[in-house]
């Protein structure tokens, strides 16, 4: 059952009037016409929700500006689409019909970009650095604006107890018990009024871990006409009004010695906001530049990050979150580096990985890398791929006039930290449940912690039932999100086993209950590098990735279908970036991209042959030894399909290339480089 | 969408009476293209005129031509063993447009009176100098696609069948948008005893042929014949996917992909 097959009792359903205009100053707000319309409970304006709370927001990069949270837009709308007035009908048909009739006269205001966030990493050597190098590389990457596009858009359902003047909300969400303590500040009620179900979530990839302003009026409207309310956004308004991922541009120097020797990184990465910021506003913007320099060593580094709010849609997390920019940044500047230096791309990272002896080891940006051995993911996939036959056959086709191209990503990708929650009880009949304060959004999360389970109590996995994200039936807990929920969530179950065997140990009688609240030591980074083969075709630009070869080291691995499941839909993902997906809006900041006729979503058709290698260095950061895996091919595959579709085009003298490598960009880099040659 | 009668006609005759009697009222095929613009509130009919069970989805062969009812579905023409032995090519087309969904309820019908400049149909159409029957006359394909989105009919007036001249041999080339499927491109050239035809869809504002590509076709049906051939990209379509440039040049490429695939060499 998802959200919207949730059975409610005779429902007020809502229609949000959006902002057509991106900045503006409210003039005339006529809302009578809507009220008067058949089957039109109530219409709401911002002045009705003027006083509710602010969503919290995760301070991972210092705040100098904190745009407002608005439910319903106050006097000003600072983003295209933002909800201005909302209906309340007794069908979605009339609300829809009614919120026509709502008549707004929104006067468009300048607006500048506003610094929200800022913050900036150096132990200032890199210019003498770059002084004394034989090279500096640069490049500036933009990345396309993407839309996360789960299948099952936002949906949230409120039902009302009259008796106990509480609500039950049923969310797709990524994190129910945030929804929970996020409602209650937000409207200013106690937690305990409200329990949160995230029911079968058809996807979310980061765009469904925060609340959204929709999501704070369904349940407000609920308590204050005392009635059920439901609403479900249409695509369309997922388009507009859903957090977008991506859209970060990052710039960056690389100085080396003739050896090939990393000398220092210059690295500054802007990130854009919308006009308001969801729980994880900042942490793409974070995250781009913290995971710089990726797994190498770079004795001097200079790195900066800002986020930038401007009035287009709202950004988020999407699944990477900042990990692809900043692993992309650095492969391509080592693929620039190789190029310059005539060094093998190849050799030039083996030389400059960090070597497995010096890890742990500890980051400029404040991280702690803490297991692995790199080099070897790169020894791996040189052997999956038969490398030296790959470019001697890549050296026959140059020589036919084919446009083929061999591209390399080493990536890391940082999990999650902190804690979550297990609460195992073994009945008397021999049965287990694993309750988590973990979710689930089809990763086959039940299925992990029942394994989990069923080895610690040495059980058979049929004897145990998984509960998952229902705030009246688990524990507080964090939920599903940046790849953190088979490290720690399954540490925690792991943990609740492990106490429930002693007590059964020490004689003591069932039925046992076990609370746990486990927290790690510390990211685990999961790490992994990707071969992308590719061709190009000279008349029409057409880019075909031939082949993609993956070697990823995700530390234990408690399931490795479920492994093979995250690495493959990642990797989708990623060659959605890299090959066709982007958000485009017009000069005047409307959204040319407002369907899937217009916006290009990869089809089963467009993955290529994928090659899967693995090989596990149990991260001594959590108990089970486990790291993240959900995000690893949205980082490795654009970096790799990048660095490819330029090698394709090097013989003609192209050095770089925008993302999404779409048959017309490429193209034009082929005429213009050939035109330039004549 | 917005609220909206619905009828289901038995006969023709009824279905022009429905059409006549409501000038808000519109007719309804494989819904394809009207049931989506219904939901995103593009438009607000009074009355849908529902033709999906009374046209014909016949297909036939006489005299050198292919007729098709107006109502066979995408996936009637591909699948068509008449088609297939006497315009692979056509088949080949319907197989290529939109996805299995698509080409189980769209038909040849709705696709033509809708003529999409990015649609399929309308190429073979005009290459196949096809003839369009409707309730009141017959058409020539070239006139009868009269511009974007726009055709000859008139509001209460349906298209019945469609009739096709048989080439020696003809294929269609298409490039499509990795959004939507549709051409940003397409080439169906046709070849007959004494003339060569190109229509190119998708990179203009209604179908067209290319005059210079058929002339140099004419004198030597052989990809080498295009070489350096152009067409002028003046007056093509230019948005986010594709500017007029980029257009002309793949309109160009898929008529030497269609050669190519006849000529085989
Ligand atoms: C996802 C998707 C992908 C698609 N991809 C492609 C593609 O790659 N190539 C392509 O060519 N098309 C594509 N289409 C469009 C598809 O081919 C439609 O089926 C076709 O364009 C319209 O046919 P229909 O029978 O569905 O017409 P409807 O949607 O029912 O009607 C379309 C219009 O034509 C009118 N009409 C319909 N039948 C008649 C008639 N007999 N007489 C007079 N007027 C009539 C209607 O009033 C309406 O205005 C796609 C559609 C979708 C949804």
């Amino acid at each position: 059952m998802f959200t919207d097959d949730v059975k409610l009792t005779n429902p007020l359903h809502v229609a949000f009037v959006r902002s057509q205009i991106a900045s503006g100053e409210i003039v005339e707000l006529e809302t009578e016409d809507a009220l008067e319309a058949e089957g039109v409970a109530a219409v709401h304006t911002g002045a009705d929700v003027a006083d509710l709370g602010s969503l919290s927001v995760n301070p991972v990069l210092p705040i100098k500006h904190l745009p407002p949270f608005s439910v319903l837009a106050q006097a000003t709308v600072r983003g295209l689409g933002q909800p201005v007035a909302a209906v309340l009908g007794e069908t979605a048909l009339q609300a829809a019909d009614a919120a026509e009739l709502v008549y707004a006269e929104i006067e468009p205001t300048e607006s500048s970009p506003i610094l929200v966030a800022e913050k900036n990493w150096s132990n200032a050597q890199y210019e003498e650095a770059a002084a004394k190098a034989d090279h500096v590389v640069s490049c500036t990457i933009q990345h396309p604006r993407l839309a996360p596009s789960p299948m099952e858009p936002r949906s949230i359902a409120a039902a009302y107890d009259a008796e106990t003047d509480c609500v039950t909300v049923w969310h797709s969400t990524q994190t129910p018990h945030r929804t929970r303590s996020e409602l209650a500040a937000i409207l200013g009620i106690e937690a305990k009024r409200i329990r949160v179900i995230a029911p079968h979530v058809g996807g979310a990839f980061g765009m469904k871990a925060s609340l959204y302003p929709e999501d704070v009026f369904v349940v407000w409207a609920a308590l204050k006409h005392k009635r059920d309310v439901k609403w479900t956004a249409t695509r369309s308004e997922e388009f507009l009004s859903a957090t977008h991922g991506r859209g970060i541009k990052s710039e960056g120097e690389l100085a080396l010695s003739s050896d090939g020797t990393f000398l220092g990184l210059k690295a500054m990465v802007e990130g854009p906001v919308g006009a308001w910021l969801p729980n994880s506003g900042l942490i793409t913007a974070w995250n781009a530049a913290r995971v710089l320099p990726s797994g190498y060593a770079v004795p001097a580094q200079d790195i900066t990050t800002q986020a930038v709010m401007n009035n287009l849609g709202p950004t988020g997390i999407y699944r990477g979150a900042g990990r692809p920019e900043a692993n992309c940044l650095m492969e391509r500047l080592i693929d620039k580096a190789a190029a310059v230096s005539g060094i093998d791309p190849v050799e030039l990272r083996r030389k400059n990985l960090i070597p497995a002896t010096a890890l742990p080891h500890n980051t400029l940006t404040g991280n702690t890398l803490d297991s692995g051995d790199y080099a070897k993911a790169l020894d791996v996939l040189c052997e999956a791929v038969d490398y030296p036959a790959l470019l001697a056959e890549q050296t026959r086709c140059r020589a036919e006039g084919q446009l083929v191209g061999i591209g390399i990503g080493f990536y890391l990708e940082p999990s999650g930290n902190g804690w979550e929650t297990a609460r195992v009880t073994l009945n008397e009949d021999g049965s287990v449940v694993v309750a988590s304060g973990s979710s689930s959004q089809g990763h086959g999360r039940e299925t992990a912690f029942a394994q989990i389970a069923a080895d610690a109590l040495n059980i058979d996995i049929d004897q145990i039932s998984v509960l998952l994200a229902d705030t009246a039936k688990t524990p507080e807990g964090i939920g599903a999100l940046a790849s953190r929920s088979t490290a720690i969530g399954g540490s925690a179950v792991l943990k609740a086993c492990e106490e429930i065997t002693s007590r059964l140990e020490a004689s003591e009688a069932l039925p046992i209950t076990a609370d746990v609240r486990y927290e790690n030591k510390g990211q685990a980074w999961g790490y992994g590098a990707y071969l992308a083969q590719v061709s190009i075709c000279r008349s029409t630009g057409e880019l075909s990735v031939e082949r993609i070869t993956c070697v990823d080291d995700t530390g234990t691995i408690v399931n490795p279908k479920l492994v093979e499941g995250q690495i493959l839909g990642g990797l989708a993902q990623g060659l959605g970036e890299a090959l066709m997906e982007s958000i485009v809006y017009d000069e005047d900041g409307q959204l040319l991209t407002g369907s899937f006729m217009d916006y290009a979503m990869p089809r089963a058709a467009d993955i290529p042959t994928i090659d899967i290698h693995k090989f596990e260095t149990p991260s001594p950061m959590n108990a089970l030894g486990a790291k993240g895996v959900g995000e690893a091919g949205t980082i490795g595959a654009p970096a790799a399909i990048l660095n490819a579709a330029v090698d394709a085009l090097r013989p003609l003298g192209v050095t770089d290339l925008t993302m999404p490598l779409t048959s017309q960009s490429l193209w034009r880099a082929i005429r213009s480089a050939e035109q330039g040659k004549s | 969408m917005y609220e909206t009668a619905y009828a289901r006609p038995r006969t023709l005759e009824e279905a022009v009476e429905l059409l006549q009697s409501d000038e808000d009222a519109k007719c309804l095929a494989g819904g394809m293209t009207y049931v989506p613009t219904l939901k995103q509130r593009l438009a607000m009919p009074s009355l849908l005129v529902d033709l999906s069970r009374l046209l014909s989805r016949d297909i036939a062969v006489a005299d050198g031509f292919l007729t098709i009812g107006a109502g066979a579905r995408h996936v009637d023409v591909q699948r068509s063993q008449i088609v297939r032995e006497t315009l692979p090519a056509l088949a080949e087309l319907a197989g290529l447009i939109g996805d299995p969904m698509v080409r189980n309820r769209g038909t040849i019908g709705g696709s033509l009176s809708n003529n999409d400049p990015a649609a399929d149909y309308p190429s073979a159409a005009l290459a196949l100098d096809a003839q369009i029957t409707t309730t009141k006359q017959q058409y020539a394909a070239a006139d009868f696609l009269s511009g974007m989105f726009e055709t000859l009919l008139d509001d209460d007036e349906i298209v019945t069948h469609v009739r096709f001249k048989i080439p020696v041999c003809a294929a269609y080339s298409k490039f499509a948008s990795k959004a939507s499927g549709y051409a940003v491109a397409g080439a169906f050239v046709a070849r007959f005893d004494d003339d060569v035809r190109v229509a190119i869809t998708g990179a203009g504002p209604c179908v067209f042929r290319a005059d210079q590509l058929e002339e140099a076709l004419k004198g030597d049906f052989n990809v080498w014949a295009l070489k350096g051939k152009t067409i002028e990209p003046e007056g093509l379509l230019s948005d986010m996917h594709a500017d007029a440039e980029y257009r002309a040049a793949l309109a160009v490429e898929m008529t030497k992909r269609a050669v190519h695939q006849i000529t085989g060499a």
